[in-house]
C-alpha cells in the first residue's frame, strides 16, 4: 500500500510526461463543432501557416456550450469554431464569450456579420447551410411514389412511417425545422402541420445528422435536415436526391466566436481573421463541406445549394435562438406531438 | 482476534519523520502549483513560478506543519497519537480548501504532501485502536475515504447542486419537484426500469447457462466459448448498433429473408395475396436496445458466474448425490443456492448497467427515451437544462440503488462459504439433463449469432460503403494505419492503450480494496464507502463527465484538460466492477483463513499477500481486464474531458460515426477488438487463468 501510494504520483507524472510538444510560436485551442476532418484540416493549416501550436477539440455545438458552460471560471478553449449559431448566440448572450471585430469583417455579407442575439460582435457567421430533406431515390422508384418537392408532400398518407426527422428536444437541427415552420405557417399553424407529419414519421431520431444518413442507406426514405450534411453522403456514392422544399425554408448561420478571458487572446484573434478571409473559408470544400461561405470572395463549391436558387425565410435569428422562444416552442411540441399516437 | 498495534514507539516515529522528510525535499525540489499546460509543455519561467518558495502560498502552511512534526513538542502528551491525527487533518482540509479560496492550483509537490499528511493521520487513528490498530488496513480505509469524497461526492454534489440551484445562484427549492412532475418523465422512468429489469434476468439467464455450458458441460467449446462471451465486452459501444442495424435494420438482412417468405408475394404467403410481413424498422426501440443491452451485459454476467461456478466445491454436490438426491435435485437444492450471491450480483449489475447504458439507446433507441439519453440531451441537446439533468440524474441513481438494496436483501445472511481451510476433494455430479439441454442450446445459438454479427463488423471494414457499394477495398485501413505513426488512428490507439494500462491495475486493486474492507471489517462509515462505490457506477458517464468538469476545472485540483483526469475518471466509473467480483469471491472464502494467519501473528498485510490475494486471484485477474476492457471502450463519461492531446480511440471513432465514415469506424473497431482480445490471452497465459487452483 505504501509502494502503491509512492507510485500514484510517479505514475502521473509519467502520463503527464507523454503528452510531449515542440515549441512553436505560441499555442491554440480550438474547439471545433464543424465536420471533423473540416476541423482537422483548418487547424493544420492555420497552424502551419502562423507556426502556432494548435490542439483541436471536435464535439458538437451542444456538446461544446455545454462544456464552455462548465469552464467558466477558467476557460481552456480559446476559439469555437463552427457549428449552429444558437448555441454561440446563447453563450455570448450569458457573457461567455469575447467581442472582436475581425478587420475582414467587411468581406462577409452583411446580415452574417453580427448575427448573434447579443448584438455585441461576439460571434461571426462563417457559413450557412439550408434546411431540407432528401430523399432516397431507390426506395421511392420501388415504391412507385411521386418525388416530393414540397413540405406539403410530407404529409400525404402515402409517405407513412417513410420519414425521418431529428427530435426537437435533443438536436438543434430539428429545433430549426421546428422554428422554421413556425416563421412560415404562424405558430398555430405550424403545430398543425407537425400534428400531421407526426403521422408520417417513422422514427424520429436523436441526432440532427441522422436522418440524412439513414435516407442515404436506405433506411428511411425520406430525412429531413441541413442539405450540406446529405450532400455529403450523396457525394459518397448514395442515391440521394436533395430538395429545397418550395414553399421556402429555414437556414442555418455557422457560427465562430472567441472565449472571453481565453488564454491565447491574440492567437485566438489570428485565428479569426484568417478562419473569415479567403483561404480559410475555401478549406470546407476541400473536405466536401458543402455550406456556402459568408466571405463573398470566397468561392461557393459547385456542389452546394446556392441561397439564390432556393426560397429562403427571413430567419429571425435573434427572436428564434432566445432562450425563452425556445423553451417554450419545445415544450409545446413535447407536450402536444410527441404523445400522439401515430 | 489479536492486536497488532503493539508496534514500538520508536519505529513508527522513524516513519512519520521519513515521510515528513521526503514531503520537505518534494517541497524543495518539485513545483507545488499546478502547471497549466503540464510539465513537459510549460516554460523554464511557468515552472519555476510554480515552486513552492517563489511566492507566499498554502504550501508554507505545509512546511511549518511539517517542521513541527519534526519537533513534535506534544510527544510525550498522553494523547500525542490523537493530536497527531487532529493536526494532520486539520492540515489537510486547510490546504484543500485555502488553495481552493486563493484560487492556488495545487501540483505534484502538493499531491505527495497532501499524501503524507493522510499517512500520519492514518498512522496515528491505528495507534488509537482503530480497526483492532492495525495499521495497514487503517491506512487503506483513509486512502478509499478520502479518494471516494475527492473523486466521486465532490464533483458529484456539483451537479446536483444546480437542482436547487440556477445558474446566477438563485436557491430554487421547488425545481426539483417541478421537473420530476414535468411532462413524459413518468413514461421515460417507465421505459428505462422496464428495460432494465428485462435486460437484467435475460443477461443473467445466458450468463448463468454460459457459465454452466463452459465450466460444467464441455471443455470442447471452451476457448471458442470465452471469446465469444468476451466479444460484446471488447466492443466499443457504437459498433455493435451499427452491426444490428445492418443485420436487423430496416434494409438489413433480416428483413430482407423475411420479406421473402411472409411478404406480400412471399413464399409462404402465395402470389397476389397481402402478406402479414411488412418491412418494418422493428430493430429501433425497445427490442433493438434489449437485444443490444442483453448482448453486452451477459458477458459481464459470465464473467462473475463462471468465477462462482468454478469454485463451488465438489464435496458439497457429491455429498448431495451419496445421499441419494437425484441430479436434478442436487442442481436445485445444492449447486443453484450456493450460485445465489453470483445471481443476485450478476442481476444487480446488468440492471445498472442497463439504466446508465447510454450508447446502445443512443443508437437503437429510436422514440424510445430512457433516462440515461433523458439525461445526455437535457445537456447536449436543444436546450441546456442542468436542473432537469441533475433532476432525472437523481431519479436514476435512486432506482440503481433500490436494486443494490434489494439484492442485499435476497442474498440475506446465508452463508456460502465453498473455500474453506478444510480439505475439498470430490468430483463434480454431472447437470441434469434438462439443465445440459437448455444452456448448451441456449449458449450455441447465442454463439452463432454472435459469430453472424462480429462477421458483419469484420466485413464492414473491408468495403468501399457498408449499405451501398460493397466492393471489398482496403482504403479504410490504408486511411487509419497506413500513414505513419502520428497520423490517422495511431495517437488516439496509443494514447488509449497507455490510459487503459496504467489505470487497470489501479481499479482492479481499489475496487478489491474497497470489497475487503467493506466486506471484512467494521468501521465508521463503512456503509458510506459502499454507497458512494455504487453511485459512480451507477450514473450515466456523461454526468460523470460533466461533474469532472465543473469540479476540476478550478482551483485546488485543477487536473481538466490533463491525461490524469482521463485515467482517474476511468478508475472510480470502473471501480465497482472490481467491488463486485471482490465482494462475489470474498463471500465463499471462510473467514476463519484469515483469521488463522492472524492469530499466529503474521501481519495484516502478510494476511493480505500470502491468504486473501491468491485466493482473489480469478476475482483480481477477470477485475484487471474487464475495467482494461472498460477504459478501452469507455466513450459517454470522457466525452467532455477528451482534449487533442489526449484523443482516445473511442472518441476517435465517435467522430467517425458522426461524420458518416461508417467504414473507418468499424476498421478501428475491428482492430481495437482484436487488440483487446490479444491482450486478454496474453494475461491469462502469462498471470493465469481466472480460476482457482485446487489440491
Amino acid at each position: 500500500m505504501k509502494k502503491l501510494l509512492l507510485t500514484l504520483p510517479l505514475a502521473a507524472l509519467m502520463i503527464a510526461g507523454t503528452t510531449q510538444g515542440v515549441q512553436a510560436e505560441g499555442k491554440l485551442t480550438i474547439y471545433c463543432s464543424a465536420q471533423g476532418d473540416w476541423c482537422q484540416k483548418a487547424s493544420e493549416t492555420f497552424g502551419k501557416k502562423y507556426d502556432v501550436k494548435v490542439s483541436m477539440t471536435r464535439n458538437g455545438s451542444g456538446s461544446t456550450y455545454a462544456k464552455i458552460l462548465a469552464e467558466k471560471e477558467n476557460p481552456r478553449g480559446d476559439v469555437w469554431y463552427g457549428g449552429t449559431l444558437d448555441p454561440h448566440s446563447q453563450a455570448g448572450v450569458n457573457g461567455l464569450l469575447e467581442s472582436y471585430k475581425s478587420p475582414n469583417l467587411d468581406k462577409i455579407g452583411e446580415p452574417y456579420r453580427n448575427p448573434a442575439a447579443s448584438k455585441q460582435n461576439h460571434s461571426t457567421g462563417i457559413y450557412i447551410g439550408i434546411l431540407g430533406f432528401s430523399v432516397n431515390t431507390d426506395l421511392l422508384k420501388d415504391a412507385k411514389m411521386e418525388m416530393p418537392k414540397c413540405w406539403a408532400d410530407l404529409v400525404k398518407p402515402e409517405f407513412k412511417g417513410k420519414i425521418q426527422v431529428a427530435s426537437p428536444q435533443s438536436s438543434g437541427t430539428a429545433y430549426t425545422a421546428l422554428a422554421t415552420f413556425t416563421q412560415l405557417y404562424g405558430e398555430d399553424k405550424a403545430f398543425e402541420y407537425l400534428t400531421k407529419l407526426h403521422q408520417n414519421i417513422g422514427q424520429y431520431t436523436k441526432s440532427g445528422s441522422a436522418p440524412g444518413k439513414n435516407a442515404a442507406r436506405g433506411e428511411t426514405m425520406v430525412g429531413i435536415g441541413f442539405l450540406h450534411d446529405h450532400g455529403k453522403e450523396k457525394g459518397k456514392g448514395f442515391p440521394l436526391e436533395l430538395v429545397a422544399p418550395c414553399e421556402g425554408t429555414g437556414y442555418e448561420i455557422g457560427g465562430l466566436s472567441i472565449m472571453k478571458n481565453a488564454r491565447n487572446m491574440d492567437n485566438a484573434k489570428k485565428f479569426v481573421d484568417w478562419a473569415l478571409s479567403k483561404e480559410g473559408m475555401e478549406v470546407a470544400a476541400t473536405v466536401q463541406s458543402f455550406q456556402v461561405p459568408t466571405n463573398t470572395e470566397a468561392a461557393i463549391p459547385a456542389e452546394a445549394i446556392r441561397p439564390e436558387d432556393v426560397n429562403l425565410i427571413d430567419y429571425d435569428f435573434v427572436k428564434y435562438g432566445g432562450e425563452a422562444t425556445r423553451k417554450a416552442l419545445i415544450s409545446r411540441w413535447v407536450e402536444q406531438v410527441k404523445p400522439l399516437e401515430r | 482476534m489479536n492486536k497488532t498495534s503493539a508496534s514500538s514507539s520508536l519505529s513508527s516515529l522513524d516513519f512519520r519523520t521519513k515521510w515528513v522528510l521526503l514531503g520537505l525535499l518534494a517541497w524543495i525540489i518539485i513545483p507545488w502549483k499546478g502547471l497549466e499546460y503540464g510539465l513537459f509543455e510549460s516554460t523554464g519561467s511557468e515552472i519555476l513560478n510554480a515552486y513552492a518558495w517563489k511566492s507566499v502560498n498554502t504550501s508554507f502552511i505545509s512546511l511549518a506543519v511539517s517542521l513541527l512534526f519534526l519537533l513534535r513538542p506534544w510527544k510525550l502528551h498522553l494523547k500525542a497519537n490523537l493530536i497527531d491525527a487532529a493536526v494532520s487533518l486539520v492540515t489537510f482540509i486547510v490546504i484543500l480548501f485555502g488553495a481552493g479560496l486563493l484560487n492556488e492550483s495545487l501540483g505534484y509537490s502538493a499531491a505527495i504532501q497532501l499524501t503524507f499528511f493522510l499517512l500520519i493521520f492514518s498512522l496515528a487513528l491505528a495507534r488509537m485502536g482503530f480497526i483492532q490498530g492495525d495499521p495497514f488496513m487503517t491506512t487503506a480505509i483513509v486512502t478509499i475515504m478520502a479518494s471516494i469524497a475527492v473523486f466521486v461526492l465532490f464533483p458529484i454534489s456539483t451537479i446536483f447542486s444546480k437542482v436547487v440551484f440556477l445558474e446566477d445562484g438563485t436557491f430554487t427549492p421547488m425545481a426539483f419537484y417541478k421537473n420530476l412532475t414535468s411532462f413524459g418523465v413518468a413514461r421515460t422512468l417507465q421505459n428505462s426500469l422496464m428495460l432494465a429489469v428485462a435486460v437484467g434476468m435475460s443477461s443473467t439467464f445466458l450468463g448463468l447457462c454460459f457459465s454452466l455450458f463452459t465450466v460444467r458441460i464441455t471443455k470442447r467449446f471452451k476457448g471458442l466459448a470465452r471469446i465469444f462471451s468476451m466479444l460484446p465486452i471488447v466492443t466499443p459501444p457504437f459498433v455493435i448498433g451499427l452491426s444490428l442495424i445492418l443485420i436487423f435494420g430496416r434494409n438489413g438482412t433480416i428483413n430482407d429473408g423475411l420479406l421473402a417468405l411472409f411478404g406480400t408475394d412471399g413464399l409462404f404467403i402465395g402470389a397476389g395475396n397481402e402478406g402479414w410481413f411488412h418491412r418494418s424498422a422493428y430493430i429501433y426501440g425497445f427490442w433493438g436496445v434489449f437485444l443490444a443491452q442483453t448482448l453486452s451485459f451477459t458477458p459481464i454476467c459470465f464473467m462473475l458466474l463462471v468465477g462462482m461456478v468454478s469454485t463451488i466445491n465438489p464435496a458439497v454436490e457429491e455429498a448431495s448425490v451419496t445421499m441419494r438426491a437425484s441430479n436434478s435435485q442436487t442442481f436445485s437444492y445444492v449447486t443453484l443456492p450456493l450460485l445465489r450471491p453470483g445471481i443476485a450480483n450478476a442481476f444487480l449489475l446488468a440492471v445498472i448497467s442497463s439504466l446508465a447504458d447510454f450508447g446502445n439507446p443512443m443508437v437503437l433507441g429510436g422514440d424510445y427515451d430512457v433516462l440515461a439519453t433523458e439525461i445526455y440531451f437535457s445537456i447536449v441537446g436543444a436546450q441546456l437544462d442542468y436542473a432537469r439533468a441533475s433532476t432525472l440524474g437523481i431519479l436514476l441513481l435512486s432506482f440503481s440503488l433500490l436494486a443494490f438494496v434489494i439484492q442485499r436483501q435476497w442474498i440475506g445472511k446465508k452463508s456460502y462459504v465453498t473455500v474453506t481451510g478444510k480439505g475439498s476433494g470430490g468430483y463434480f455430479q454431472p447437470l441434469p439433463a434438462w439443465v445440459r439441454g437448455i444452456s448448451t442450446s441456449v449458449s450455441l445459438t447465442w454463439m452463432l449469432f454472435t459469430a453472424v454479427l462480429y462477421g458483419s463488423i469484420l466485413l464492414g471494414g473491408f468495403v468501399v460503403n457498408w449499405g451501398a457499394d460493397y466492393t471489398p477495398t482496403l482504403a479504410h485501413y490504408e486511411e487509419l494505419w497506413a500513414r505513419g505513426i502520428g497520423y490517422g488512428a495511431w495517437p488516439s490507439y496509443i494514447t488509449t492503450l497507455k490510459f487503459a494500462a496504467v489505470g487497470a491495475p489501479l481499479t482492479a486493486l481499489m475496487g478489491l480494496m474497497i470489497a475487503y474492507v467493506t466486506t471484512r471489517k467494521r468501521f465508521i462509515g463503512r456503509g458510506v464507502v459502499d454507497f458512494s462505490a455504487m453511485i459512480s457506477f451507477a450514473i450515466p458517464g456523461t454526468v460523470i463527465g460533466i461533474s469532472y468538469v465543473l469540479a476540476f476545472n478550478t482551483a485546488p485540483i485543477l487536473i481538466n484538460g490533463t491525461a490524469i483526469i482521463i485515467v482517474i475518471s476511468f478508475i472510480f466509473k470502473n471501480m465497482p466492477v472490481g467491488i463486485r467480483s471482490g465482494i462475489s469471491a470474498l463471500s465463499q472464502i471462510d473467514k476463519s483463513l484469515e483469521e488463522a494467519s492472524l492469530t499466529q501473528r503474521a501481519s495484516s498485510i502478510r494476511t493480505i499477500f500470502t491468504i486473501v490475494l491468491p485466493l482473489l486471484r480469478p476475482a483480481m485477474i477477470s477485475a484487471i481486464v474487464f475495467s482494461f476492457v472498460k477504459s478501452m471502450t469507455t466513450v459517454s463519461a470522457i466525452i467532455f474531458l477528451v482534449t487533442a492531446d489526449t484523443q482516445v480511440a473511442t472518441t476517435y471513432i465517435m467522430g467517425r460515426v458522426e461524420d458518416g465514415d461508417y467504414g473507418q469506424a468499424v476498421s478501428y473497431g475491428s482492430v481495437l477488438i482484436v487488440t483487446m482480445l490479444i491482450v486478454i490471452f496474453l494475461v491469462e497465459k502469462f498471470i493465469g487463468r481466472s480460476r482457482v487452483e485446487r489440491a
